[in-house]
């Protein structure tokens, strides 16, 4: 059988009876089994569990017939969680050998929401550990390659969820974005990316990396299908505090900045001529452009680099190896690396020169970005310097892999939502994409530019070999 | 007026961060977390004088609930202990931090 794009023509489908529940799921774990030895976008396929649902589905379907869809509007539309997100009896690693044989005694609000509303879980997937990384490569189960060129790493750190989303392994995928996590991978894997305003979709149940950064996102094919999710897991929790439902009100006619600050020196030259291009489409589409200036924001991944592992250090400081997991000798380098350099600059002498400071050029940072939006609805940029590079290319340089979340720094500190959509393939086959940022909760407008960009191209139709 | 990471400090924050170090990674970090240090310290260039330090972007305060044990996230006891590699008569089991001293 032939998988659906989205879960609009998925749920046809279901209805008009072109296939079962259980033949759909079959097709997904028929694809995972023959492509993702090479791959290695899962860390846990639930097959088990997968089918005992759509055992479930299949017969609902039979008495109910479409009004099964009004229960749980996302019946039978698969997915793949990254390892960071508890699941209750599956085992949940975070990509780290710390928590290798960890099963949590409860889920996460996310996986809740989905299950609740149909969602088919088909795997938990590889990431960098602990959320720590760009391109997928410091996993402690080894490296998810990018399915459309095998030498090149995949984006990280949820490297898996957007691999299996690129590869049709899951329909859709949850990720976590502290700096670029899901708009990144999402970005080299030629799909769509949603890091939502932060505060937006409850933590509870998520491996936390640093709390003051920390989104859940959403990936899938098409704009609308991280739409339809993202109004799923979206909305206030009593299990995590920090979640509020923000209010926007959207402008009719949307003029889209253009930061000069990010189309300068250090972006590959493909991509530049890539959003160039785009602008002119989207200017066709109707939306008004406007060059601004965001002087402050070239100094967003220093703030980064500096409250992350501060933040890091202390949420990786509950990992004894008394009450789960094992001891902190498991710790892998890049963890290690982290939870130092946030110990040093929070250290006595140091927390005002770095910590502090930090804290207050983000201050600085996002009243220069909510300035902007009195001028403009939405900013474009780049989603990261480079598409997809060769796996091992800065693996032995941290500082130049740090720098690999430049452009996805600066929705990260100020918490706006920002989404990465596929916009083009470079010369060697490589997906190329844009991003789109907006004031906090205005992801409305970021869906509609996108599904209303992606009604009028095809780079999210392409799908890599199997 | 780069703050060097020496092998000696890098020993010193592994410590606090109770993290072990072979003497090849203790080079390999101070040397790699100097040249981080040493770029992110770039941010003493942007004057921060009229401005406070911020972690909050949403501007949320004083979230509060009823002060009532919600018991559909609860762990029983079994739960609790249902991970840990080491416990005795449902108690975690760890190692000792004080030591008696033979008189």
């Amino acid at each position: 059988m032939k998988l659906p794009l989205d879960i609009k023509e998925n749920k046809e489908n279901l209805i008009e009876k072109r296939y079962s529940f259980t033949e759909l799921v079959d097709t997904y774990l028929k694809r995972i089994r023959k492509s993702d030895k090479r791959i290695n976008s899962f860390i846990t396929i639930t097959e088990k569990a997968a089918y005992d649902r759509v055992r479930f589905f299949d017969k609902e379907i039979v008495s109910k017939g479409s009004k099964i869809f009004d229960q749980y509007p996302l019946a039978g539309v698969v997915v793949s969680h990254k390892d960071m997100f508890l699941t209750k009896g599956i085992k949940t690693t975070a990509g780290s050998k710390v928590l290798s044989d960890y099963i949590p005694a409860y889920s996460s609000t996310v996986v809740e929401k989905l299950e609740k509303a149909g969602c088919i879980l088909i795997g938990k997937t590889n990431q960098d550990a602990w959320g720590h990384g760009s391109s997928g490569e410091n996993s402690d189960f080894g490296p998810t390659k990018n399915p459309w060129n095998e030498k090149m790493v995949s984006g990280g750190s949820s490297s898996g969820s957007a691999a299996a989303v690129s590869m049709q392994f899951s329909m859709i995928a949850t990720g976590t974005d502290t700096c670029g996590s899901v708009r990144v991978p999402a970005n080299y894997c030629g799909i769509v990316g949603l890091k939502p305003t932060y505060g937006s979709v409850s933590r509870y149940g998520v491996i936390a990396m640093a709390s003051s950064l920390d989104s859940i996102g959403h990936m899938a094919k098409t704009t609308e299908d991280v739409e339809s999710v993202f109004n799923i897991t979206k909305g206030v929790d009593s299990k995590d505090a920090n979640v509020s439902k923000g209010k926007f009100i959207r402008e009719n006619n949307p003029v889209i900045g253009i930061p000069k600050e990010f189309f300068v020196e250090g972006l590959d030259s493909q991509i530049k001529d890539n959003i160039e291009k785009n602008i002119k489409l989207l200017g066709s589409l109707g939306y008004k452009f406007k060059e601004v200036s965001l002087p402050l924001t070239k100094n967003a991944i220093s703030v980064y680099y500096i409250i992350m592992p501060a933040e890091v250090s202390s949420n990786l400081a509950r990992y004894d190896g008394i009450r789960y997991g094992n001891k902190r000798t498991s710790f892998s380098e890049e963890a290690k690396r982290r939870i130092m350099l946030g110990s040093y600059v929070l250290s006595s002498g140091y927390i005002d020169k770095y910590y502090l400071k930090a804290a207050k050029v983000r201050n600085k940072i996002i009243k220069e970005i909510d300035r902007v939006f009195n001028d403009v609805d939405m900013l474009i940029a780049p989603v990261a310097p480079t598409t997809a590079f060769l796996l091992g290319e800065k693996s032995n340089d941290p500082l130049k892999m740090y720098l690999n979340d430049i452009y996805a720094a600066t929705a990260s500190i100020t918490g706006i939502p920002a989404i990465s959509i596929p916009s083009g393939f470079t010369k060697d086959g490589m997906p190329i994409g844009f991003q789109i940022m907006g004031p906090r909760f205005s992801e409305k407008i970021l869906f509609d530019l996108g599904k209303n960009y992606q009604e009028n191209t095809t780079h999210h139709l392409e799908v890599p070999s199997l | 007026m780069s703050d060097k990471l020496s092998q000696k400090k890098v020993e010193y924050i592994a410590k606090l961060s109770k993290l072990e170090n072979s003497k090849t990674e203790e080079e390999r970090f101070s040397r790699q977390l100097t040249k981080i240090i040493d770029y992110v310290g770039s941010l003493s260039n942007v004057d921060t004088s009229e401005v406070g330090p911020t972690n909050n972007t949403t501007g949320l305060q004083n979230i509060s609930r009823k002060d009532v044990v919600d018991k559909s996230h609860c762990f029983n006891q079994s739960e609790s202990l249902s991970q840990t590699k080491s416990k005795s008569k449902g108690y975690f089991k760890v190692e000792a931090i004080f030591e008696q001293k033979d008189e």
